[in-house]
This record gives C-alpha cells, sequence and structure tokens, in this order.
C-alpha cells in the first residue's frame, strides 16, 4: 500500500492487454492509490472471438483496463480486453447528466427500456463502462456500452468479436443443466465481483437454497480445479449466526491483515481475515457495524484521501453515501447490542457524506470518485464526480 | 441543423408487409427519379432494418463511396435519432449503427432493431451532402419520421401457483416461489405482488428487494425472498420492525394483474393466496424421523416418503435421490403431493430386494429456510450443533428396504 501511495503506477497499454508498467515520480499519495488491490494480471488465456452473453450482469476493472463481466445467466464469467487505447491522466471529474436517457437514444430506443446493472470507470481511459439489457421480456439484449469522459461518446462493445477469456462460476447452475425430472430451475446470480491477490472473488445468491457462498478463481483462468467455494456466515449479537447473501464487498488491509469487509441485505457490515478464506470452507465473519434498518448496502470502494488516509465508502439504498473507517473497523469488537429504537445505527460509527440517490460507486483518477447517481429533484439518472479532498 | 422540410411516417408492420417507405422531401411528389434531390427511405421489415438517403448525384455518391463504416464523418451528413421531444438536446446521441453507399445510396443500418413504440427521426445535411434540394435555396436540412406502433399483445398469462401452496406456514417462512404459464418481464415484481393482512393493511417491506430478481431460466419462475433481516432473529430489522408474519394471524400474497409478461402484455387475472402463519420453524429437517412407506420387490410401486411439514418445493424436488443396493442411483420419476409434505418416486424399472438407499443433500430446506444441517439462525448459546458443518458437500443416507 504505502509503496504504492508514493509510487503511484500508471499503466501505459497498447490495446489495453500488453500493459507496461511505469513508475510516475512525484505523484501524490491519492495517486491510484485505489486500485492497488486491482494487481495488473497477465495478459494471458484470451483470444479472439464472440462473447455469447446470456445476461449481462456485475462487472470490475483491473488495473490495467481488463474488463471482468459476470453472466449469470451463462454461469460464466468473462474477462474481456476492451482495447481501449485512450489514455486520460487529467484530474478532473466527469459529469452526464441523464445518462440513461442518452444510452437509451444511442441504442435507438427509450429510457425506460433499457435497464442499467451496473456501471465501472475504466482506469487508464476514463471512460465508464456500463452493463444493461435493451429491450423488455422475450426482446432483452445483454449490452456493454462505453461513454468517453470528453464527449460523452456511446459506443457499443463489440461483443461478436473481442479479446476475451471465459471462465465457468465454479459451482454455480448452468443453463443446459438437468434434473433427472427435467430442466433445471436453478439459477445463481452475482452481486459483487472483485479481482483480489490474483483471484477473482464473486459474491451473489441462488434461487432455491439460501446458502451465502463466496466464489473464488484464480486468474488468468486456469481450469474448475483451482477454484473453490466458501460458506459464509456471520453474527449477529454475536449469539445468532446466520448465511446471508452479500451484496457488496471490498478488499481491504485491516490492522495489517488482509481482510474483506462485506455489507450484507439486512444491513451489517461484517469483517473478516482472508487467510481464513484459503484456510476453510466454513468462514464466520465478525459483524462490527449496522448502517440502520431498512436499508441495502449497493455497491462500496476503497480510496486514499489527499491527507493519505484510507477510506471505505458505502452506497446504499436508504441511507446517504456512508463512509467507514478502516481503522475503526480493525479495533472494533463483534456487537453484541441491540439498537432501542428504529433506524438506529449500531456498532462501528460512519459519516454520513451529503450525497444521496447513489446507486453506483467507483474510483475514477487521482482526485476523484465518480457515483452513478439518482437526482432526487429532477429524477434524472447522472453520472457525478466528487473529489476525495473534501472526503 | 435548421428544418427544412419535415415529414412523418407511422410504419405499419402488420400484413400486408411494408416493401419500401419512401418519400420525396420538397418536390411534393413520390418519385424514382434520383435527379429530383435527396429523399429518406426506411425499410424496417427486413434485417438488417435500412435507413436509406436516395436521390444523389454520382459524385457524392462516390464521394462517399470512401468513408468507413463508422467514419464520424456520417454523423455530420446523416443521424437518426430517437425523437424525444422536449427532452431532445444538442447532447442526444445519434442512433449507433453502420454506414455506407450502395447502388448510389447512403445506407444506414442501426446496430440494433428500431424498436415498436419509439418516434424516430433522420436528419440530412444536403447542403454538407453536396446535393441540395433543386429550388431549396434556404432549405440546408431535410428532416424525416417514422414510427413503429406499439405493439399490443393479448393477456393470456397467469400465474399458475405459488408454493408454498399449504393453508399453514410458519411465521418464519423465507421464500416464495410464483409461477406463471409463460415468461414474465423480469425486474418489477416487488410492485406487482404484495402481503396483505387480515384487516386488509399491506405488510410493508416484507420482502427481501434485489438488483437482479430471482428467475429460473425461462422467467417462468419468481423466488421471493422475504427480508431474510426481519425473519432472522436478533437482527435489527426483526428487532425494530418485526417479522413480517406473526403467528395466529391470517394473510393474502395477492399478484395484481399489472404485471407484465413477456411480450410487455398484462397478466390475464390477479391472483390471491390466503394462508394462515403459525408457529416459527427453529427445527432442521430430520430424515431419521419421515415415515417411508416402502415399496414391494419385483414391482414399480412408489417409494413414498412423508416429511411429517412441508419442505421447500424447489429443493425437495432434486435433493432426494434413490441409489440401489450397489451404489447406483436409480432413474425415476418425482412427484410431490400434500402440499409438498409427501415425496413420491417410481422407477422405471422394477425394484429388486434388497437395501437401496435414500440420499439427502445437506442443503435440503424446509419452509423457514432450515436445512439438514443446521437451522437457518443458529442461537450459539443454546445449540451449536451443525454450526463448523459443510452444509453444500452433506448428505443424509436413509435406508429403504426393499423386500
Amino acid at each position: 500500500m504505502a509503496l504504492l501511495n508514493r509510487h503511484a503506477r500508471i499503466a501505459l497499454g497498447v490495446a489495453g492487454t500488453t500493459a507496461l508498467l511505469a513508475t510516475k515520480d512525484g505523484a501524490t499519495a491519492a495517486d491510484l492509490s485505489d486500485f492497488s488491490d486491482r494487481t495488473p494480471p497477465p495478459a494471458t488465456g484470451m483470444h479472439l472471438g464472440a462473447v455469447q452473453l446470456q445476461s449481462a450482469g456485475v462487472m470490475y476493472f483491473s488495473r490495467d483496463g481488463t474488463l471482468f463481466l459476470a453472466d449469470p445467466r451463462g454461469a460464466a464469467i468473462y474477462a474481456i480486453d476492451v482495447a481501449d487505447t485512450y489514455r486520460d491522466t487529467s484530474r478532473t471529474g466527469v459529469e452526464i447528466t441523464d445518462v440513461d436517457g442518452k444510452i437509451a437514444a444511442a441504442l435507438g430506443t427509450t429510457r425506460d427500456q433499457i435497464r442499467i446493472v451496473d456501471m465501472v470507470a475504466h482506469p487508464l481511459s476514463q471512460s465508464l463502462y456500463f452493463s444493461l439489457t435493451r429491450g423488455k421480456g422475450n426482446d432483452a439484449v445483454p449490452v456493454l456500452v462505453r461513454v468517453t469522459k470528453a464527449d460523452e461518446k456511446v459506443t457499443v462493445l463489440p461483443l461478436e468479436n473481442i479479446r476475451n477469456a471465459r471462465a465457468d462460476i465454479p459451482d454455480a447452475p448452468t443453463p443446459d443443466a438437468k434434473t433427472s425430472w427435467g430442466d433445471s430451475k436453478r439459477t445463481f446470480s452475482v452481486t459483487h465481483l472483485a479481482l483480489v491477490d490474483g483471484e477473482l472473488y464473486i459474491a451473489g445468491l441462488g434461487n432455491e437454497e439460501f446458502a451465502s457462498t463466496l466464489r473464488r478463481m484464480p486468474y488468468p483462468f486456469v481450469g474448475k480445479e483451482a477454484s473453490t467455494t466458501v460458506e459464509m456466515y456471520h453474527t449477529s449479537h454475536d449469539r445468532y449466526e446466520t448465511a446471508s447473501p452479500i451484496e457488496s464487498f471490498v478488499a481491504i488491509d485491516l490492522g495489517g491483515k488482509p481482510s474483506l469487509v462485506a455489507g450484507y441485505g439486512c444491513s451489517p457490515i461484517v469483517t473478516l481475515a482472508r487467510a481464513e478464506l484459503a484456510a476453510g470452507k466454513h468462514v464466520r465473519g465478525k459483524t462490527v457495524a449496522e448502517l440502520g434498518g431498512g436499508n441495502r448496502p449497493f455497491d462500496m470502494i476503497r480510496y486514499t484521501n489527499a491527507k493519505g488516509k484510507e477510506y471505505i465508502l458505502v452506497a446504499n439504498s436508504n441511507r446517504t453515501l456512508t463512509r467507514l473507517d478502516p481503522e475503526q473497523l480493525a479495533a472494533a469488537k463483534a456487537m453484541t447490542s441491540s439498537v432501542k429504537q428504529a433506524w438506529e445505527p449500531a456498532g462501528v460509527g460512519y459519516l454520513p457524506v451529503a450525497i444521496v440517490g447513489v446507486l453506483q460507486l467507483d474510483n475514477y483518477n487521482a482526485d476523484n470518485i465518480v457515483m452513478l447517481k439518482r437526482n432526487i429533484e429532477t429524477g434524472s439518472l447522472d453520472v457525478v464526480s466528487e473529489t476525495m479532498r473534501w472526503l | 441543423m435548421s428544418k427544412g422540410s419535415e415529414s412523418f411516417d407511422l410504419v405499419q408492420m402488420t400484413p400486408p408487409p411494408l416493401i419500401w417507405v419512401a418519400l420525396l422531401v420538397g418536390c411534393g411528389v413520390a418519385s424514382g427519379d434520383d435527379r429530383a434531390g435527396p429523399r429518406v427511405a426506411v425499410d424496417l421489415t427486413r434485417t438488417p432494418q435500412v435507413v436509406e438517403v436516395r436521390g444523389l448525384s454520382r459524385a457524392t455518391a462516390n464521394r462517399l463511396q470512401r468513408l468507413a463504416p463508422n467514419d464520424s464523418t456520417w454523423l455530420r451528413l446523416v443521424a437518426v435519432y430517437v425523437d424525444r421531444g422536449a427532452e431532445d438536446s444538442a447532447s442526444t446521441p445519434a442512433v449507433i449503427g453502420r454506414y455506407g453507399v450502395s447502388e448510389g445510396r447512403i445506407r444506414f443500418e442501426p446496430r440494433f432493431r428500431f424498436a415498436a413504440g419509439v418516434a424516430y427521426r433522420v436528419e440530412v445535411d444536403t447542403s454538407a451532402l453536396g446535393d441540395r434540394e433543386p429550388g431549396g435555396a434556404q432549405s440546408a436540412s431535410l428532416t424525416y419520421r417514422f414510427a413503429l406502433p406499439a405493439e399490443n399483445h393479448e393477456r393470456t398469462t397467469r400465474v399458475t401457483g405459488v408454493y408454498p401452496s399449504v393453508a399453514r406456514v410458519p411465521s418464519n417462512l423465507l421464500r416464495w416461489y410464483i409461477e406463471t404459464s409463460a415468461p414474465m418481464e423480469p425486474g418489477n415484481a416487488l410492485q406487482h405482488v404484495r402481503l396483505m393482512d387480515e384487516a386488509g393493511r399491506d405488510v410493508p417491506g416484507a420482502f427481501l428487494a434485489l438488483d437482479e430478481e430471482l428467475w429460473d431460466p425461462e422467467r417462468r419462475r419468481l423466488t421471493l425472498l422475504f427480508d431474510p433481516g426481519r425473519v432472522k432473529r436478533g437482527v435489527r430489522t426483526n428487532v425494530e420492525s418485526g417479522a413480517p408474519l406473526i403467528a395466529g394471524r391470517r394473510y393474502h400474497l395477492i399478484i395484481d394483474d399489472g404485471w407484465t409478461d413477456g411480450t410487455g402484455a398484462q397478466l390475464a387475472s390477479r391472483f390471491d393466496h390466503a394462508f394462515e402463519a403459525v408457529e416459527a420453524d427453529r427445527r432442521s429437517p430430520e430424515p431419521d424421523r419421515w415415515r417411508l412407506s416402502l415399496p414391494r420387490a419385483s414391482t414399480r410401486a412408489a417409494l413414498q416418503v412423508s416429511f411429517g411439514e412441508p419442505l421447500d418445493h424447489a429443493l425437495t424436488t432434486r435433493m432426494l435421490l434413490v441409489f440401489d443396493p450397489d451404489g447406483e442411483r436409480v432413474p425415476g420419476a418425482v412427484t410431490l403431493a400434500e402440499g409438498d409434505s409427501t415425496w413420491s418416486f417410481t422407477p422405471s424399472l422394477p425394484w429388486l430386494a434388497g437395501d437401496y438407499s435414500l440420499r439427502v443433500g445437506g442443503a435440503l430446506e424446509d419452509l423457514a429456510g432450515n436445512n439438514v444441517v443446521r437451522v437457518f439462525d443458529v442461537d450459539r448459546r443454546v445449540d451449536s450443533s451443525g454450526v463448523d458443518r459443510d452444509v453444500a458437500g452433506a448428505t443424509r443416507a436413509v435406508r429403504v428396504r426393499v423386500r
């Protein structure tokens, strides 16, 4: 971390894959440190061919601009070379109002006929990538689009012919799976995806058993054998232990230990050491905070502000953007007490950042984070940035 | 671009099939005469669909032929827009597609098919083309509008059933399965499925909202989870808001007919499922206590297993397997009955005398999400059995003695 803070690395890529790494002396502490867990994977195992998506799910960019995309219906993860050769080292934010209306218009349809699933920022070009569905019901088609920062140019990624590598999601139901009594109805939804220490971590939930399973697969993809699944549990009030699907997570060092901070649909914030994931198939996380009832943690990122202090940001369904301090999370004991009134937060406290309506979050450039945000006054869906100076 | 001349077509997709909708702009009379100046024509019946600019001079056509299909110059000459009316602005992007020149005409093929119910606008900069309309000295552009009529489909899709189908469910019920007769439109289930108490009031926030709804591959079965935070013991939303279901009370699961199917049509009818909540279930299914009705050797009679409680509809269908005395999987057909509390297995071939085994997957759940290995929310002060055991890999075997 510290090394990366002092010598922020800039990846200079050719077609986004053959990335060379160089150091940029004199960069500030904030420079790209937020991508430090996004280890540049070697560009191996990719081939030019079609990505035959059955659904467009959540995404993640590694530092070198390799896009990881979940296809939950196809029970697959794709690593895609998006061939985004533009390089933007500027420190300004990005603002795109009515982004869903504009993407829909470029796709020849109207806003109500597209559904955006995820938005991520390319770490080198500062373009934004959206996974979405065009059309509804039987006519729905999964699409990936890029929207550039400078001129809001919308491009459809040529999935019919693009450099990619595909891997099956371990232990996920496949579309052609049969039971002995007929077609399987099992499916798996991916809620969050990230590259951590050279492995893809895949969180999600199934439509049948209520397990909470974290799937891990090495990247570059080397086959199913190397993948593992871990059953995840967490405690409430240090008494009840339960499974629950992880909604979003972030990989971070807590007290020097490589850890995960995970947000669950029923609002607890849970920490666990990544070493435990390697050791067992059954891992118990520690509940250290409750953001308050009636809320879902949509998305999470970590970043380092201008003073070199690291934080976690959480986008919520029914809270403002909230900031958590990893040092406090690291020092916290498991929560043991109950709250006294509805919606009361508990455990490790948070800073309620005065930004509401955030649906997606990502690191953006040296000075900014980027958000997909619903404007609560106009109803417009906008891309907005926030400088980390004040965060 | 200044508005030169405008025209509008509502393109009919219904029979007779449309061949070409061509409109002469500026001269008032439709004609095949290419010297009449540029005009726009669309053909939406073929694949790919195409928007053409006809009536170009040979010199212009030759010049444009050199442009690549995605050259940004094209957008300055001919652009197709979704007509957003008052929402249109200079930053509204043009529809993405490929350009080319063929038989002296500019051809635009959209990347995705033009959508029903959407209005489109074609803008052609005739001066930039170098093919200004005859006599139209001040007119540098022409605008052409077309639209595909919205499709109306008949309302034929119905909810065919919900599971659990029994009239009494534990108050810590974890999920519903809602099955329909045809594929549905995903993404807005929670606007159309609600829980109503006996006084006719909605139970708010009963179900877990998810970015991606849990559909089966055919989109004919939705899994709807109760908010686990409200079902779980000790968890904050359970403490604050209480469980969505209270033992001893009656409820209705209501699916309104505004829910749309995969064609965009609403459901043919509303669905109302009445049930009563009873005492919470905090025990794992116990295969050792199931009652087996054993078949006789040399028959194809069903092996019947009575669980003594309804189990999860989907998991019960696939998590019980029969193995023969040699350890080979026995092929056959499964039916569930009595509200998913009885499982029957009819083998494809007659039973042989010997000890078969019924293998039960550890992840088999009851209605409250308690699986065979551990209960849904373990109270570690009282009972931590199964807490450190792997659920997915675990199986329980029950002996099935056939005589």
